[in-house]
């Protein structure tokens, strides 16, 4: 049943980490599922694997995902939605995790709550995070053709976070598309502030195709040229909630 | 991941294999911020999340009876099959991704080999993996980042990294070899 080529043990060994990491596919990735079936050695293989890069999760973000998908699970599998899991915010329970919590939880007030009353939920959200991975702020805006004097507002997760002596933060939109993706200014930004920055014609649009956002040290009065001081010192990119 | 949480875990992916419903809205409630943390980064899309999620957890409810404790922690095992699906649904509607669009949303991810050096320390498993992949060249460790995060297949790789298809294959092939001697010489 098992190809002769596949008994090698250095290829079985780099199809199982290839398989594992994701880089294995079409044809071979359906092929090596196959023989798995039917070589338990090179499932446990894999499974070694998959362990060895499993740590690469545990930096990422967790994100609780909105109620309707257990409502469709329970749906499907005919369980029946009286057995709600309780919708409390913070039902994960990965306490090593606590710092990147911080913007889950933020993440979820966007999402459900603390909006005011005259503007639409906000539809999509960057969480600004910094090289180190920390959240510091977040960009949100509810969807702009909705509303009569387009906006993002600017949430502070870390509030202790601040720009060097004598310099600035300048919010930067990255826009998807025409123009290459270029970083335009959206002004500077206060530190350890919630703020409200009102988009002009022109940013409407940018924002709108935004893949991301993030944010440059200037010199106190901002960036002179035009562009950022690269690096960036946070940025994230756009998720969208609805 | 701390040994009380894997034991839970395995305890109810144990309950769920027999039916018990309770069980497995705990189950859910535990892991599915994980999970579709994941399943996010790796789509970049919401609707497309939603539906991996809820087609795992509906293959999870059917399979968890398969799961074998002695093989592999519930939430690696879980994960795995959530990080399948996400690669089937990937490339099932983006079967080869090149292109202006394409650099633009890859040059976020440039620094990210960096930062998961960084990012990997809260648990000893971590820790040791932090470390070999520090000893891996920068190319090694960005492409398998590239790969792992994003889904990315060799030829994507290697149209974003500019570099020929062959040498990209190499990067990832040594870069695994040189990964598992060094988290064998660890353990």
């Amino acid at each position: 049943m098992i190809a002769g080529r596949y008994r090698r043990t250095d290829l079985r060994q780099r199809l199982a980490s290839e398989y594992a990491l994701g880089t294995l596919h079409g044809k071979a990735r359906a092929r090596f599922e196959a023989l798995m079936k039917y070589d338990p050695a090179l499932r446990q293989d894999v499974g070694r694997w998959e362990e060895r890069l499993a740590p690469l999760t545990y930096g990422m973000r967790d994100i609780a995902p909105p109620m309707r998908v257990w409502n469709r699970i329970s749906d499907r599998i005919g369980i029946g939605r009286r057995l709600q899991i309780r919708p409390e915010v913070r039902a994960y329970g990965w306490r090593m995790l606590a710092a990147f919590s911080t913007s889950v939880a933020l993440m979820l007030t966007l999402y459900v709550g603390t909006r005011p009353a005259a503007e639409p939920p906000a539809a999509t959200v960057a969480v600004l995070q910094s090289r180190e991975g920390a959240a510091v702020m977040a960009v949100s805006w509810p969807p702009l053709k909705q509303v009569k004097d387009p906006a993002v507002r600017l949430k502070t997760v870390n509030a202790a976070a601040a720009p060097a002596s004598g310099k600035s933060w300048e919010l930067w939109v990255l826009p998807d598309g025409e123009g290459r993706g270029k970083p335009r200014s959206l002004g500077r930004v206060a530190a350890g502030k919630d703020q409200r920055i009102q988009l002009s014609a022109l940013q409407v649009p940018l924002v709108a195709k935004a893949w991301g956002f993030a944010v440059s040290e200037e010199a106190a009065d901002g960036s002179a040229s035009g562009t950022p001081s690269m690096p960036f010192i946070f940025q994230g990119q756009c998720v969208k909630l609805q | 991941m701390d040994a009380d949480t894997n034991d839970r875990l395995a305890m109810l992916l144990g309950q769920t294999g027999i039916g018990n419903h309770r069980a497995f809205a705990d189950l859910y409630r535990m892991t599915s911020p994980r999970l579709f943390g994941v399943a996010l980064r790796m789509l970049r899309r919401q609707d497309w999340a939603e539906e991996v999620l809820q087609d795992c957890f509906v293959s999870i409810w059917h399979h968890a009876a398969d799961y074998a404790a002695d093989k592999s922690a519930p939430l690696t095992w879980m994960t795995s099959i959530v990080r399948n699906r996400c690669l089937d649904r990937l490339r099932r509607n983006r079967p080869e991704i090149t292109g202006e669009a394409f650099d633009v949303a890859v040059d976020q991810w440039e620094d990210e080999s960096v930062n998961l050096v960084q990012s990997l320390s809260a648990t000893e498993d971590a820790a040791a993996l932090s470390r070999c992949l520090e000893i891996l060249d920068r190319k090694q460790r960005q492409s398998i980042a590239l790969a792992y995060f994003h889904g990315l297949t060799h030829a994507e790789l290697a149209s974003h990294l500019r570099e020929p298809l062959g040498t990209v294959k190499t990067w990832i092939r040594r870069g695994l070899e040189k990964l598992r001697g060094c988290l064998e010489g660890e353990s």
